[in-house]
């Protein structure tokens, strides 16, 4: 403790820096506290929203802990240097790892103090609003040890390492330059050089912004702010890429042994697994102008392979039944089993979009079929008679997520294989196409997801349903389930406001309850995620992006026809 | 004991330290050469700051092979500084959690007192003069009775009071451990060591007692008035220049060859001319 | 005869620096051209590539306006042996007008190019030249107050950053100097204005109160 305290006293004896402390974490906190101030204010009957743009603020605050710690943790590792002191404590018993331990001692305790006061702001409000669940309580704590604790520990890694340098403007140089390229700004030149010169730096790039995305749109509320796999690897690798150049450097200078040579190789092994995580093909939320995992994503696609004269060609086989066993991970991986009523084609034509890549289809024998994939058209060649097909795929949608955070898989999004070639996307409005089956289908869902899905059809266990329907959704996530007289309400509960009974009655009222019919179906409220069609309508349910009270200003005389 | 064996430091193209081979026994030996004779290369090498080739063993064990808690030595670096926002009192106990000495067993007070800083003990190390700091950095290399203590410079910056200090505090040392001297000021070495060690080059050039060393230059010192510089015959290199009681200017110099002129009594700043220049 | 002797330390002092003056230029004339080359490539001469230009400047062109200040000052803050700087050199915010006016040179020829694109860049100047006075006093204060390169570089790439983030956050107080609409007399007279004289104050009162930039200690 006393060393612990003589290093502290060390370097925040400096009234310069204990200065620049106080005000930056005074500037940054104050003004977090008065936005969460200002949105405790509003009525938590009139608008649960407000939390989730708290937590938004409490998190926006991650790039400059990262820029300032980085500053810091340099200032402070570099002290010994500074003071001429690094000789002579290098002779002693504990040598200058034992200060460079307690440094880093100090910048752990205040980010433990930095990420528990997050927290507990984060769960006040949450209490606040009424909307503290388990699940959000360990999405709380995940943004929070993600975006606050590891970030700071990264930066503070950095720090040290360019603390080891001898030159000073090469250690000032390299933070402007990671703060530059870690920032919002980087991503915005990125996607100018992509438009302009076609230079495509997003597979680079996107390595270097580590904070969470989406930060500039409106918070996606079944979905909350992205903790997915993708981020902690990301972070994961800077990270331990720093502990090998850190560690190599300490030891360059002692005679070197076998063990820290493992240390070094396995720190740099660890960077190195976590980069090929980062790459692996996986479901992202991400909002930007990347052409690789956004809404533009799909865009670019078929404004690169559609021609303009695509239409629909109806199948001359209608499937019957569907039997799904789903996984759900990074990705979507499907086992589908169609029923078809004709068995004697020698092709089928299945429309299935192109992101899920088909990896196997087989008859009901089990025998192979051969299939080949043209975007979003599947021919499988058949030559017997089989009642039914197995097709197995995998892969993601860059805008109808199925990951280890939420799944938004809505109804009118080919996520299964569905007869006939289908136009799926609409250039012009750059948005899907809904398709909706024109019969009624039999649907046996099983899905293997560690969270509660929601589904239009009928559970018969967890995770699992089963009924018939023109149209399949499944979303999961942050939501909750209600019934309200018979309407049955799917929605994510950090949007809206706690006045649920009113929802039945806005919606009856509001959205034309002559033209549909709302009794006995369900109402699944999935994320704006820039559809520009506000309601798809299935026989069983409707699926839409905006809440009650947002489906109420829009549906006013946009109301679709029964 | 410490015993150095062919010992040779080199950087990049530099070599700092050539084939040095030597014996330290609990004795306080002072270390001379001229600038960039490889003198702090070597005591850094004792140190166990530099990684080299070659031997340095104490009491037996190579100390390379000895682990950091096994080794007890005091080191004052030619460049030294402290933590500015520290008072003294706690940047000695600073270096007591350093070297894994226990704050209450260590006398800092008594160290503190020994280097003549006791009503500086609460001050901040910022409001320090830069030979106070020197001496609060002696202070540190003598805390927790070590066996080996090095100093480079020591005395760099401490007025004449405080070099008399600094010399009694190391001649009390004396029997008890090992104390290398790095120091330009020969009179410091001649009234201190008991061993002095000339080195040039990275090289051993010799050792010896400062009667020893003196003896180098025995006969070969001479003092003339100045205007009979031009009788000086063959090589010669001058040591000083004086003046006499009437003021008149004065030339020391040595010579290896037989010059018209009576020779002086030889110190040991001449016997180390003499050892560098090899006269 | 002094200034004579100021700007011939100050490209001592630079060229001490080595190769990292050249950063502004690179910045200037090439990283930003290359830039708005590329918006212009896509949407040609229009708002987005005004609102591009006058986006990336903002970024870029106030922050680098300190580089060389801050090179310079260093040597007097954190150099060995500096305090045989102070002897003879007690103007040293001297530097920062030299610097500051050399930058203003170097960036001319950019807003010419600009100029002939737009009619309107010709406020976008002045609103850019103010942005840098700002970034000059606040490096300049920073320097003096509290002698340490790695604040002066960091805080004002905080409030850079600071500055952009805060056009997508309506939530908390604003200080940004930022402002990514078309400039108008009425945002310099609002906005700049006022930011200019903040940064004149500043700058005067770092001069005369704070004495460790023209004394040793």
């Amino acid at each position: 403790m006393k060393k612990l305290y003589l290093e502290a006293k060390a370097f925040f004896g400096n009234k310069g820096f204990l200065l620049i402390t106080v005000a930056f974490f005074g500037i940054i906190f104050g003004n977090l506290l008065k936005t969460t101030y200002t949105l405790l204010q509003i009525p938590v009957e009139e608008n649960r929203e407000a939390y989730m743009l708290i937590l938004s603020e409490s998190q926006k605050i991650s790039y400059f802990l990262f820029i300032f710690f980085i500053f810091i943790s340099y200032e402070l590792f570099y002290l010994s240097h500074k003071s001429n002191l690094n000789e002579t404590l290098k002779t002693t018993k504990k040598g200058i790892r034992n200060t460079y331990f307690y440094q880093y001692l100090i910048i752990f305790i205040i980010t433990a103090i930095i990420t528990v006061s997050l927290l507990a702001l984060n769960i006040y409000s949450a209490s606040h609003f009424k909307v503290l669940t388990t699940e959000l309580l360990v999405h709380i704590i995940l943004n929070c040890l993600l975006n606050i604790t590891l970030v700071i520990t990264l930066a503070s890694s950095f720090g040290f390492l360019l603390s080891l340098f001898s030159k000073k403007v090469f250690a000032y140089i390299s933070i402007v330059f990671i703060a530059f390229f870690s920032s919002e700004i980087f991503k915005d030149i990125v996607s100018t050089l992509l438009e302009g010169f076609g230079l495509d730096l997003y597979h680079l790039t996107d390595l270097f912004v580590i904070f969470p995305p989406n930060m500039k749109s409106v918070p996606i509320y079944a979905f909350g702010l992205s903790v997915l796999p993708y981020r902690w690897n990301a972070v994961l690798f800077w990270l331990f890429l720093c502990l090998g150049f850190i560690n190599l450097k300490l030891i360059r200078n002692r005679k070197k042994n076998i063990s820290k040579t493992v240390s070094t190789i396995l720190l740099f092994a660890f960077a190195v697994v976590n980069l090929c995580f980062y790459y692996t093909p996986q479901s992202k939320v991400i909002r930007d102008n990347s052409p690789y995992q956004t809404n533009f994503a799909d865009f670019i696609y078929y404004s690169a392979t559609y021609t303009g004269d695509e239409i629909n060609q109806k199948a001359d086989f209608n499937i019957t039944g569907y039997e799904m066993d789903l996984k759900i991970r990074n990705t979507l991986s499907a086992d589908v089993t169609v029923t078809i009523d004709k068995s004697d084609n020698e092709k089928y034509i299945f429309t299935l979009y192109h992101g899920y890549e088909v990896k196997s289809v087989t008859d009901e024998n089990g025998n192979s079929m051969a299939f080949t994939r043209d975007n979003d058209v599947l021919t499988v060649e058949s030559d017997s008679h089989t009642n039914s097909m197995r097709i197995t795929y995998s892969g993601y949608s860059p805008r109808y997520y199925s990951n280890l955070q939420g799944i938004c898989l809505p109804a009118g999004f080919v996520f299964y294989p569905v007869e006939g070639s289908v136009v799926l996307y609409d250039t012009e409005n750059q948005d899907f196409i809904p398709y909706i089956s024109e019969n009624l289908i039999n649907f046996d869902v099983n899905i293997d997801y560690y969270k509660n899905c929601f589904s239009n059809l009928k559970g018969t266990d967890t995770n699992s349903f089963e009924g018939k329907s023109n149209s399949l959704s499944i979303v999961s996530g942050l939501y909750k389930e209600m019934v309200v007289e018979d309407t049955r309400f799917v929605y994510p509960y950090l949007s809206g406001s706690n006045n649920e009974k009113n929802f039945r009655e806005l919606i009856i009222n509001e959205i034309n309850q002559k033209k549909y019919n709302i009794n006995g179906k369900s109402v699944i409220i999935t994320p704006n995620l820039n559809q520009s069609n506000i309601c798809v309508f299935a026989e069983d349910h409707i699926v839409a992006h905006k809440t009650p009270w947002g489906l109420a200003e829009e549906a006013n005389g946009n109301a679709k026809e029964e | 004991m410490i015993t150095i064996s062919n010992l040779t430091k080199s950087f990049k193209k530099t070599l700092a330290v050539n084939h040095f081979s030597f014996e330290f026994d609990n004795k306080i030996y002072g270390l001379l050469g001229p600038n960039g004779a490889g003198k702090t290369t070597l005591l850094r090498c004792l140190a166990g700051l530099y990684d080299y080739t070659g031997s340095i063993k104490e009491n037996g064990k190579e100390i390379s092979a000895l682990k950091e808690q096994e080794r007890n030595i005091g080191y004052l670096p030619q460049k030294f500084g402290m933590f500015g926002q520290l008072t003294v009192k706690e940047m000695l106990q600073y270096f007591c959690l350093q070297k894994g000495i226990s704050v209450k067993s260590a006398d800092i007070e008594a160290c503190i007192k020994s280097v003549g800083l006791e009503d500086k003990t609460n001050k901040k190390i910022s409001t320090l003069s830069g030979g106070m700091v020197r001496r609060l950095g002696i202070a540190q290399a003598l805390l927790g009775k070590p066996s080996l203590i090095i100093f480079d410079e020591p005395t760099a910056g401490l007025d004449p009071e405080e070099r008399i200090r600094f010399k009694n505090i190391v001649k009390s040392l004396h029997g008890k451990c090992t104390v290398i001297l790095s120091t330009h000021i020969v009179s410091d070495i001649a009234s201190v060591c008991d061993e002095t060690i000339i080195m040039n080059d990275g090289k051993l050039i010799c050792c010896g007692t400062s009667e020893e060393i003196s003896q180098k230059a025995k006969n070969k010192v001479y003092l003339i008035p100045e205007e009979k510089q031009n009788l000086i015959k063959g090589k010669y290199y001058i040591i000083q220049n004086t003046s006499d009681e009437t003021g008149k200017s004065q030339l020391r110099f040595v010579s290896q060859e037989n010059q018209n002129f009576d020779t002086v009594e030889a110190t040991v700043e001449d016997g180390y001319i003499c050892s560098i220049k090899n006269i | 005869m002094q200034y004579k002797k100021y700007l011939k330390q100050n490209y001592f002092l630079l060229k001490s620096a080595g190769v990292s003056i050249f950063i502004p230029l690179v910045i200037i004339y090439f990283f930003l051209p290359f830039l708005n080359y590329s918006s212009y490539l896509k949407y040609g001469i229009g708002t987005t590539l005004y609102n591009n230009i006058i986006t990336y400047s903002q970024v870029f062109i106030p922050f680098f306006s300190t580089w060389w200040s801050i090179l310079t000052l260093k040597e007097f803050i954190e150099g060995q042996g500096n305090e045989v700087l102070f002897v003879n050199t007690k103007r040293t915010h001297l530097f920062v007008c030299i610097n500051f006016i050399i930058f203003v040179f170097m960036l001319i020829p950019l807003y010419i190019v600009y100029f002939c694109l737009f009619d309107n860049m010709k406020l976008e100047f002045i609103k850019i030249l103010i942005e840098c006075v700002l970034f000059n006093s606040i490096s300049f204060a920073i320097m003096s107050f509290f002698r340490s390169v790695a604040i002066s570089l960091t805080l004002p790439v905080i409030y850079t950053m600071y500055s952009f983030f805060r056009g997508y956050s309506s939530q908390g107080i604003d200080l940004s100097f930022v402002s990514l609409n078309e400039a108008t007399y009425e945002q310099l007279t609002d906005k700049y204005i006022p930011i200019l004289l903040v940064s004149i104050i500043l700058f005067e009162v770092t001069r005369r109160t704070n004495s460790r930039t023209t004394r040793y200690q």
